[in-house]
Formats: structure tokens, C-alpha cells, sequence
């Protein structure tokens, strides 16, 4: 299995994130493996847009020759603790791609809009050396996801225009994590005005080495992705 | 310890393969299975076989259902040739809809291990596709021990 892993093969890795996922515990030859991809994580409410955003994010890593892997937590049923998957779905020009792979994961219940063993698996994912990028799409809770802050180097947050139900979640502290804010579906009205609204909001804060700056997509025109990356990369050389 | 000692919730794909793009049946199955406590990812009609094959790869299905009403059924060994030159032939594949009863042996013969037709029970589908995932994961031979 190690040897697999080290040699690329993706039936082994899939193979071992489930592993991972399913509570074996990792060896310390992966518990101690540098490797430095950047591990992104996308964050918001239902709906705005993560799954989207990130399949054009891929399109334009992809340009860029970067390879990258992807994980996708959806919630589970409190009752049975069944899942749909369905992230995926929003990147499935992809599918055939081998420089891209995407996996899904079910919450299992898990709070804080990740799943329990997920450091586990990005250490799988990252002892392959495989992946320049590892995107992290969390559970669209809205309010739990706040774990993504200790896993991801970068967290993105997304919001759309007018964010009314946000604010909600700006008080649970969503905000409070965000290196970067993104208002996605700028295509729709009042995304200048909500941009606005929010750079004030980010004034009253007090200074600090990084400005969380105020992004805009229209993540379905693959639109404010260049932007996007531009700044990421920005993000890791201000925290280096 | 192997991987057949591992519990977790079977891991299922319903898709569909071919020309037909009604997907009310598939939808329902779907929700049958995640209601039972599966894992499952549902995707639209219209899928490529290569698209499958690398779905199923990524997210170490145990279990693809395919519905097929008009004509889908007849891609289905072409579907198990392409799982198999992948190195996934333990990824068991189930047909579920309208398959005449002349064509079952053709669909057997090509490897799926069991069809449904309309009006099967939905207890019966579950317990069907548990029994398959299981089947799935002991009858794997690579990657046997569950160490990482
Ligand atoms: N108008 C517009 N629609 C968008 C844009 N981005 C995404 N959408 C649509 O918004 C809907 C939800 O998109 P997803 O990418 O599934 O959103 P999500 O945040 O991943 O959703 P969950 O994972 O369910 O929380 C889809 O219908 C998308 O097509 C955009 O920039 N503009
Ligand atoms: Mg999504």
C-alpha cells in the first residue's frame, strides 16, 4: 500500500482514504511526511456557490498545469446516517482529468463541517507528493465550520449578495476565520453594495499584517477566479 | 486486520449510462439507499463510461446501480469490461428497470449481479445492494490489509 501510494497509483490512494476515514491509524513514515501543498478551504452557507467555485478554481489551477485534489464533506441524516455526495457533480468536467481528483466524504455526524478524520486523509492525500493543491469544500452549515480554521493554510469564505442569512453566521464567527471573502454570484444585483457594506464592517476590526480582502466571482462564468488565485498565493507569502 | 473487518456504510453510485434521460427511477432508489444509511452519490443521466469508471475509482464504490428503461442496459458490459481493465472488478453492478426477459442472460453473463425490475421492493433493494457492497469489499484483493 505505502509503495503504491508513493508511486502515484490512485486505487491505492482512494483505497487509503477510506482507511483513513474509517479509523486505521496512520504509520509515522505518513505522520512525519513534509510536503507542502497548499491546503485551501472553502467555506459558506448552502448554496453560494462552493461546489462551483471550486470547479472553476480547478479550470484555472488546471491552465496553470497545477495538479489538485479535492475533498468534499457533505452532511449526513441525524436519523440514519446516510449520505448524498453531490458536490462532485458541480465538477464533473473533470471527471476524465488525471491531473484533478475529487472525493467525497460524508460528515458521519460530525460537527464542525468537516469530517472527524480528515487530517488524517489530507496527510494520505499529501504523502503522495501528487497534489500541488488540496481544496477543502466544508458541510454548507453556515455556522459550524469554524474547524476548517485549523486545517486549511487558507480559508476562503463565500457569500453571496444581500448575505442576509450570513449574517447569522458572522455572528457564530465564520467571518472571524476568513483570509479571504469571496461574494460569489456577482452576476446577481446589490454584489457592489454587499462588497461595500462588508469592506466597512472589516475597517472596524484592528489593523493586522493581513487585510482579509473582499473578492467577487461569478464562479458559473468562471469569472474573479484569477483574482482569486492571485490573492491565495499573496496569503501564502504574507504567513510564510 | 483486513479491510473485510472494516464497518462502515456502504459506498454506492447510481447512474446512468446511454440515451435515456429519465431519471425519475434512479432518483428513488437513490433515497432508498441514503435513507438505509448508505453512502450515495447520485449523478444525471447521460454519463460516459470513462466518467463512471474514474467516479467509481476516486470515491471506492462498492456498489454502481445502473438504471436503464429504454436501452441503457445494452452498454452495461461494456461498462464491466472498462471496471475490470481499471483493476476494480470487485465493484459489484446492479441494473434496475425495464430489461426484457431475454436480454437477463446477456447481463448476467457480462458480470451484473442482479437486476431489478419495476416494482421491486424497496426492502429487498437495500438488502440486496448491502449484501453486494460486503460482497464488494471481501472479495477485493489488492490492498487486503487494513494498515496505512
Ligand atoms: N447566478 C449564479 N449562480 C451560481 C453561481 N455560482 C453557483 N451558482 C448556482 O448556485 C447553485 C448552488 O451551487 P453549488 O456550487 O452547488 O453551491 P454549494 O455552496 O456548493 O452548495 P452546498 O454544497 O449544497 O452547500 C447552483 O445552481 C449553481 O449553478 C454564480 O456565480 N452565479
Ligand atoms: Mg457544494
Amino acid at each position: 500500500m505505502i509503495n503504491a501510494l508513493r508511486n502515484g497509483d490512485i486505487r491505492a490512494l482512494s483505497r487509503a482514504i477510506t482507511l483513513a476515514e474509517n479509523d486505521v491509524p496512520l504509520s509515522d513514515q505518513l505522520v512525519n511526511h513534509k510536503n507542502g501543498s497548499n491546503v485551501v478551504g472553502i467555506t459558506g452557507a448552502p448554496g453560494v456557490g462552493k461546489s462551483t467555485l471550486i470547479n472553476a478554481y480547478i479550470n484555472q489551477l488546471r491552465a496553470d498545469g497545477k495538479t489538485v485534489a479535492v475533498l468534499c464533506v457533505d452532511p449526513s441524516s441525524p436519523t440514519s446516517g446516510g449520505a448524498f455526495l453531490g458536490d462532485r457533480l458541480r465538477m464533473s468536467e473533470h471527471a476524465n482529468d488525471p491531473g484533478v481528483f475529487i472525493r467525497s466524504l460524508s460528515a458521519r455526524n460530525h460537527l464542525g463541517g468537516l469530517c472527524k478524520n480528515i487530517e488524517n486523509i489530507i496527510k494520505v492525500i499529501k504523502f503522495t507528493n501528487a497534489w500541488d493543491t488540496i481544496i477543502l469544500e466544508t458541510v454548507g452549515a453556515g455556522q459550524s465550520e469554524v474547524e476548517v480554521a485549523k486545517i486549511a493554510n487558507c480559508k476562503i469564505v463565500v457569500l453571496v449578495p444581500g448575505y442576509g442569512d450570513e449574517m447569522q453566521a458572522m455572528k457564530a464567527g465564520i467571518l472571524e476565520i476568513a483570509d479571504i471573502l469571496i461574494i460569489n454570484k456577482s452576476d446577481m444585483p446589490g454584489a457592489h453594495h454587499s462588497a461595500k457594506e462588508l469592506k466597512a464592517m472589516l475597517r472596524l476590526r484592528p489593523k493586522s499584517d493581513w487585510d482579509v480582502p473582499v473578492l467577487m466571482s461569478t464562479a458559473t462564468e468562471n469569472e474573479g477566479i484569477c483574482e482569486l488565485i492571485e490573492t491565495v498565493e499573496r496569503f501564502k507569502v504574507s504567513t510564510h | 486486520m483486513t479491510n473485510n473487518n472494516l464497518k462502515y456504510p456502504p459506498r454506492v453510485l447510481v447512474t446512468k449510462i446511454g440515451l435515456d434521460g429519465h431519471d425519475r427511477g434512479s432518483r428513488i432508489v437513490a433515497a432508498y439507499l441514503r435513507d438505509a444509511g448508505m453512502e450515495v452519490i447520485y449523478t444525471p443521466p447521460w454519463q460516459e463510461i470513462n466518467a463512471v469508471v474514474n467516479l467509481a475509482l476516486q470515491e471506492d464504490i462498492d456498489v454502481i446501480g445502473l438504471s436503464s428503461l429504454a436501452t441503457d442496459h445494452l452498454i452495461a458490459p461494456d461498462l464491466m469490461i472498462a471496471l475490470r481493465d481499471a483493476g476494480l472488478d470487485h465493484i459489484k453492478v446492479i441494473v434496475g428497470g425495464i430489461v426484457p426477459a431475454n436480454e437477463h442472460g446477456m447481463l448476467e453473463d457480462a458480470g451484473i449481479s442482479k437486476i431489478f425490475e419495476p416494482g421491486a421492493l424497496r426492502e429487498d433493494i437495500v438488502e440486496s445492494v448491502a449484501t453486494l457492497a460486503a460482497n464488494a469489499r471481501s472479495s477485493r484483493r489488492d490492498f487486503e490489509e487494513a494498515s496505512l
